[in-house]
């Protein structure tokens, strides 16, 4: 009868919807944190990185029947939020901010001279380029593998590991420099 | 593996090591060292760019979803709810359309109209029709006329309220009568007699269909319907 089928897809649908719900809130738990902290520093400011995480967020539920496994999760909550910022730039042309100091440095738990040195490394990092610091910075705080990296950036896995290679290079030899250039000076 | 191939490897990635990568890092120093300068400068960046998240980001996170899924909710009992008014409206107008089209009528009063509609083109119908003709036309209700003192002037379909009738117009000496067989399946109120200004009307219900007669004289009723039984037949 008509009115049985319905009932067993009511039945069915439930569970479902449960289903989404306990999924989305591991997404929340698990993922939060590593995404506002790579959000803080695509957009260099914690108010658009929040706001860009939630939409982020929101984006992820709507869509939450197309994430295939719980282990492809994170790149795919990643994938989305690189979408999402993209999105917002073609909203408005945002003007590209210096880093801020405040939102990255805790300078209340740290010497002055932490301080000074954190700030050198924020430069280093800063001046690479976008193409080098990008996959470097996707494994530091994603934690993602160079395949992942390869599949978030659409690049090829050999090009991921070159950049990879020559962010860290460059910004060791910039540090080397640097420690050089002070011991000189002192 | 030479020294420059190992550094490279661990410069691209030194958290995903090959077999082969951890075998030679146990046998040179020089390459534990090196990794471990290399987790301890990616150590500094992941500190560096770890600013706190705010405490009640997890929550507003959570919040959002329940509200958005609220929303959608409230969303659907709207579309519902505006689906019924839309229904209720629709069968609110169509209930009165019907009304205006199809109130209640009673047969007196729809036989009465149809006698009145062609009360000017009877007027000047003299040629009888011949039996026959009129009995292809009473054959649809399954009736058939044996004979008739009166000649037919006037034998026609005609739409009782969407109900397939026929119309008859017979010449007494008195007057003209009309006559209307009308299938028992029918969308009117029955009336046996009914009666307005002019003329006077008287219904029989055989078994097969019903019959109206009406006429402005009461004589020519009369006359009429007892002819009518005598020479009507329904067939079984």
């Amino acid at each position: 009868m008509w009115w049985s089928t319905d009932k067993a897809a009511a039945k069915k649908q439930a569970p479902e919807k449960e289903q989404r719900q306990h999924s989305y809130m591991q997404l929340v738990r698990l993922y939060h944190a590593d995404l506002y902290r790579y959000s803080c520093w695509i957009c260099r400011s914690a108010d658009i990185a929040e706001d860009l995480v939630q939409d982020t967020y929101l984006r992820a539920w709507k869509s939450i029947d197309l994430l295939q496994s719980e282990a492809s999760a994170k790149a795919w909550l990643f994938t989305i939020l690189r979408n999402e910022n993209a999105r917002r730039f073609e909203r408005k042309q945002f003007q590209y901010q210096e880093v801020e100091q405040e939102l990255l440095l805790d300078e209340h738990q740290v010497s002055p001279e932490q301080l000074y040195s954190q700030q050198q490394l924020l430069k280093q990092i800063e001046s690479l380029e976008p193409e080098y610091s990008e996959p470097l910075i996707l494994q530091i705080i994603g934690g993602f593998s160079g395949d992942e990296i390869a599949q978030l950036l659409s690049l090829n896995l050999n090009t991921v590991n070159t950049r990879l290679f020559r962010a860290r290079k460059q910004l060791r030899d910039l540090l080397s420099h640097e420690n050089v250039r002070e011991q000189k000076n002192g | 593996m030479d020294e420059l191939e190992v550094r490279r490897r661990l410069l691209t990635d030194p958290y995903h090591l090959a077999p082969e990568q951890l075998q030679q890092l146990q046998q040179d120093p020089d390459s534990q060292q090196f990794h471990q300068d290399v987790l301890e400068l990616d150590q500094h960046i992941k500190q560096l760019l770890s600013p706190p998240v705010p405490k009640a980001l997890e929550n507003a996170l959570l919040l959002q979803q329940h509200k958005h899924k609220q929303q959608q909710q409230k969303r659907f009992y709207q579309n519902l709810i505006a689906l019924a008014a839309s229904v209720a409206f629709l069968a609110g107008f169509a209930l009165n359309w019907s009304f205006f089209l199809y109130g209640s009528q009673s047969l007196g009063e729809n036989s009465l109209a149809h006698v009145y509609h062609e009360e000017q083109y009877v007027q000047h119908l003299t040629t009888p029709l011949s039996l026959a003709d009129v009995n292809v036309k009473l054959a649809d209700f399954g009736a058939e006329l044996n004979s008739s003192e009166h000649a037919i002037v006037f034998a026609n379909f005609c739409n009782f309220r969407g109900t397939r009738s026929l119309h008859l117009v017979l010449e007494t000496e008195q007057g003209l009568m009309t006559v209307f067989v009308v299938p028992k399946e029918n969308s009117l109120d029955y009336e046996s007699e009914f009666h307005d200004d002019k003329y006077q009307g008287r219904s029989i219900n055989s078994h097969k269909a019903i019959l109206v007669m009406v006429s402005d004289k009461t004589e020519v009723l009369q006359q009429g319907e007892q002819q009518l039984l005598k020479n009507l037949q329904f067939k079984a």
